[in-house]
């Protein structure tokens, strides 16, 4: 159930995105240069060993932490220098989309879901920065490896984010990882512990890592956990007057 | 002549837009000429480097109009 102060300031923004705006160009761009950049790189890769592709598990687990990183302390802190990415996160996505009520209407609101693209072309130029660093120093299919997981691990966190605010149906509610990221981020949305809790956006590693989840279980349970309610901490702040979370409710 | 009453102001776009689009145009050119390259060979032709440069161009305005 949205409230009424959701619902003005989603008429607001909507009202705000230009017209010639297409949820459908974003997303396709997105995955048109994520893409491109990871075919790239694979083209580069030959006869890898077996610790040059240790580098893709290595990249994925640094993604994880620098995703917890950029959205516990950038995107939910009032930096400045970053403050645009502040405003765009904590008071606007956080504000039209709510636990109470946290999926979109229509591809127009992909304009609040997904990061805008140079967001990815930053993120690539880091990794190609680091790339090339570990080419030089140690292997060149392993810096191309580091490229290709970067790439991936993007498109990865875009496709996860957008499903946690697609709406619920019985295929979604069963795909591993993504029911227990969706179940995750949306008790993110809680404005009682959004500011510290629940801070991944793809697997919740890092969150069981550094002590930011709203579950007490081990890293497997925090990663299979679905939408499974039950270990969820008793310690946590409570919202006044709070209504119960979109996915309980269904 | 005619006058036009605007009943709401007009929609300002916003400066990280215009940066976005640059930064968006740029890395669309380079991943072209990089992924042709590689398709076909080093340096890739006149008219694939100009096809690139029209769709990065395309891409950078479309950014702006869209104020994304």
């Amino acid at each position: 159930m949205m409230s009424p102060r959701q619902a003005a300031f989603r008429a607001a923004y909507r009202a705000q995105i230009a017209p010639a705006y297409s949820g459908l160009i974003h997303v396709a761009l997105i995955y048109l240069i994520g893409g491109s950049a990871l075919w790239y790189a694979a083209q580069h890769i030959h006869g890898a060993n077996l610790a040059e592709i240790a580098v893709i598990p290595v990249v994925m687990v640094l993604a994880n932490i620098f995703e917890w990183f950029l959205h516990a302390k950038i995107m939910h802190r009032p930096i400045p220098g970053f403050m645009g990415i502040y405003n765009r996160h904590t008071l606007a996505h956080h504000q039209f989309f709510t636990e109470e009520a946290p999926y979109h209407d229509s591809t127009r609101d992909y304009r609040i879901v997904f990061f805008p693209p140079y967001a990815l072309i930053a993120f690539l130029v880091m990794a190609s920065a680091g790339g090339v660093i570990l080419g030089q120093i140690w292997s060149a299919n392993a810096g191309w490896f580091v490229v290709c997981t970067a790439a991936g691990m993007y498109m990865n966190y875009e496709f996860f984010h957008w499903c946690c605010h697609v709406r619920d149906d019985r295929i979604i509610r069963h795909l591993p990882f993504v029911n227990t990221i969706r179940r995750h981020h949306i008790a993110h949305h809680n404005t009682a512990i959004m500011m510290n809790k629940n801070m991944n956006l793809t697997y919740p590693f890092a969150d069981w890592l550094f002590g930011t989840s709203d579950l007490n279980r081990g890293l497997l349970g925090h990663l299979f956990n679905g939408y499974q309610t039950r270990f969820i901490r008793r310690d946590l702040p409570k919202l006044r007057g709070g209504r119960p979370s979109a996915l309980a409710a269904e | 002549m005619a006058i036009t009453i605007r009943d709401t102001a007009p929609r300002k776009r916003n400066v990280a837009s215009l940066v976005g689009g640059y930064v968006i145009a740029g890395g669309c050119f380079v991943l072209w000429v990089l992924c042709a390259s590689q398709l076909t060979q080093w340096p890739p032709s006149v008219p694939l480097i100009a096809t690139g440069a029209v769709v990065a161009a395309g891409i950078g305005v479309w950014i702006r109009l869209a104020d994304l």
